[in-house]
């Protein structure tokens, strides 16, 4: 009988296990995320803001911008809040770090695919 | 023919370029071959499409904004730009980091050896048509991925390294597990370095392919596993070690790993065996990481110096220069990537090869063209080689205009 070489074992071990890929859309289990994902940003805790824009100062890709804080915000002392253009996000983390009272937050989320740019804005 | 005279057929020299979009590899370089019937008897490598300015865009950011632009210089091996740079901007402040930090910073370096040698070793049986082994090589990638992103919190941009130290802890609860993908890893990569030297699919393609001499390794100034290879002693953690290799390498349980087949086969051979090495060096690490704090607060404006910082990632050796003056803004930085070195050797290693053969002496380099962004112009006349830079390639390019308008006026 024929040898396939080195791989043999290996080529019909596999016709019989299941397969390493996750039918990923259909279902998310066994994705293995971990527990400290850099994921979707997120303003978490807007009664700490105070509006130093540190964050708009630290960010690598421009991608923080404050705007005066609308009717439906809650008032920082400065009257600024930071919103994320997410599209120019690269999930770097360094607006979390650097912020003086852990306003910000990137949670666990991966799913960040949009349509528009609009949608792409992160209140 | 009834003819009786001998004939002598000299096949015509074609020229044939390859790329920049191209089959081999994924990343736009245009290598233009000059052949004789299958025999490459000239190469000429043209690089430069992906230049995207990041050494001026870095000078106009801060120091900490600039750790996450050069990580993004190369996918493959960001940990190196990224720990690189941060190292620079310590050794221009002059201050010392915690010994943990030295540990978790090498600990995520290593790692990212063992990920880019395995992804090496996947796209090399890609390239010389075994694309069995390359799925298998690229599904148990995913073992050594899933612990850096477990670690760091993402799979390609670990951005672990801030100046001062690293951003991250490795807690103490995750340690089991990344030595039980370590052990996992070892047992698998033993069944591919079986796999490269016993089969046949993949030796009898590379074995005798690509030779690189050692004096012209040395002559060309070829980095990384291609000089070692070539037996050219050259590993930045071995002869001139940083961070946690300093106290690794006094162990003495670690020697470089050379080869002296000066062949495709010989790079490949060290670029597995360097990633059962790397294996063991990030068990030490994990097993000989002492406690403490993980970051020093530096401040933001650095003092004026003129550093240079030196790593080995896994593609050779990968120069940071600094310039720092006073603010928090580098005056100038310089990236010397390693495939940078090895273009010219390279195109040395081409000639003389079958043109079915070029794919994996390209690829045998391990080239990055994200990192290059200059020319290296041979000629084809009297086997002169020569670097140019971007900003004489500039003044050529603009003589050559004024000399060929494109419209009379």
């Amino acid at each position: 009988m024929p040898r396939l070489g080195k791989m043999e074992r290996e080529l019909l071990r596999g016709a019989v296990s299941k397969p390493a890929t996750v039918v990923y859309p259909a279902t998310k289990r066994g994705l293995n995320i971990p527990k400290g994902l850099r994921g979707r940003w997120e303003y978490a805790e807007p009664a700490k803001c105070t509006g130093c824009k540190i964050c708009e100062r630290v960010c690598p890709s421009g991608a923080i911008e404050m705007i005066e804080c609308r009717p439906e915000d809650v008032k920082t002392k400065t009257g600024y809040r930071p919103i994320c253009h997410f599209d120019r996000c690269t999930l770097c983390n360094q607006c979390v770090e650097s912020c003086p009272r852990n306003v910000l937050r990137l949670t666990g989320e991966f799913e960040m695919a949009y349509l528009s740019r609009e949608d792409m804005v992160i209140y | 023919m009834t003819s009786t005279e001998k004939r002598v057929v000299i096949p015509p020299r074609v020229s044939i370029p390859i790329g920049p979009q191209h089959p081999a590899l994924k990343e736009p370089g245009m290598f233009k071959l000059t052949i004789e019937g299958e025999y490459i008897v000239d190469a000429e490598v043209n690089i430069g499409y992906n230049h995207r300015g990041v050494e001026k865009l870095a000078e106009s950011n801060t120091h900490i904004q600039n750790l996450y632009l050069l990580a993004r210089i190369c996918g493959i091996c960001s940990a190196t730009h990224n720990g690189n740079y941060a190292q620079a901007v310590e050794f221009a402040a002059e201050v010392e980091i915690p010994e943990r930090a030295k540990y978790i910073r090498t600990l995520i370096w290593e790692l990212d050896r063992i990920h880019s040698h395995i992804l090496w070793l996947g796209v090399a049986f890609h390239e010389v048509g075994f694309d069995t082994a390359f799925m298998y090589t690229w599904r148990d990638r995913e073992v050594v991925m899933d612990m850096l992103e477990s670690i760091s919190g993402n799979r390609v941009h670990h951005d672990m390294n801030t100046v001062g130290g690293v951003r991250r802890n490795v807690p103490d609860e995750l340690v089991p597990r990344l030595l039980r993908g370590l052990d996992r890893l070892e047992e698998r990569m033993k069944y591919y370095r079986d796999v490269v030297i016993y089969e046949k699919t993949f030796w009898d393609r590379v074995a005798g392919v690509g030779i690189l001499e050692t004096d012209v390794a040395k002559r060309t100034g070829a980095v990384g596993p291609t000089a070692r290879g070539s037996n050219v002693p050259v590993d930045v953690r071995f002869n001139d070690p940083t961070q946690a290799y300093i106290p690794m390498m006094d162990t003495g349980d670690f020697e470089m790993v050379l080869s002296d087949r000066c062949d495709v086969a010989g790079r490949s051979v060290v670029r597995v065996v360097e990633t059962l090495q790397a294996i063991d060096m990030c068990r030490w690490l994990l097993q000989n990481m002492p406690d403490g704090p993980i970051r020093e607060r530096v401040r933001p404006r650095i003092q004026p110096n003129e550093v240079l910082a030196r790593h080995e990632a896994p593609r050779g050796e990968l120069i940071h220069y600094l310039v720092t003056n006073g603010t928090d803004k580098p005056e100038r930085i310089k990236v010397r990537a390693p495939t940078h070195a090895n273009w010219v050797s390279m195109a040395h290693t081409l000639r003389g090869n079958y043109l079915a053969d070029a794919p994996i002496i390209l690829a045998a380099i391990d080239p990055c063209y994200s990192c290059t962004d200059r020319v290296v112009i041979v000629d084809a006349e009297d086997d002169t080689m020569e670097l140019v830079p971007l900003d004489v390639m500039r003044v050529r390019a603009n003589k050559w205009y004024k000399m060929h308008p494109r419209r009379e006026e």
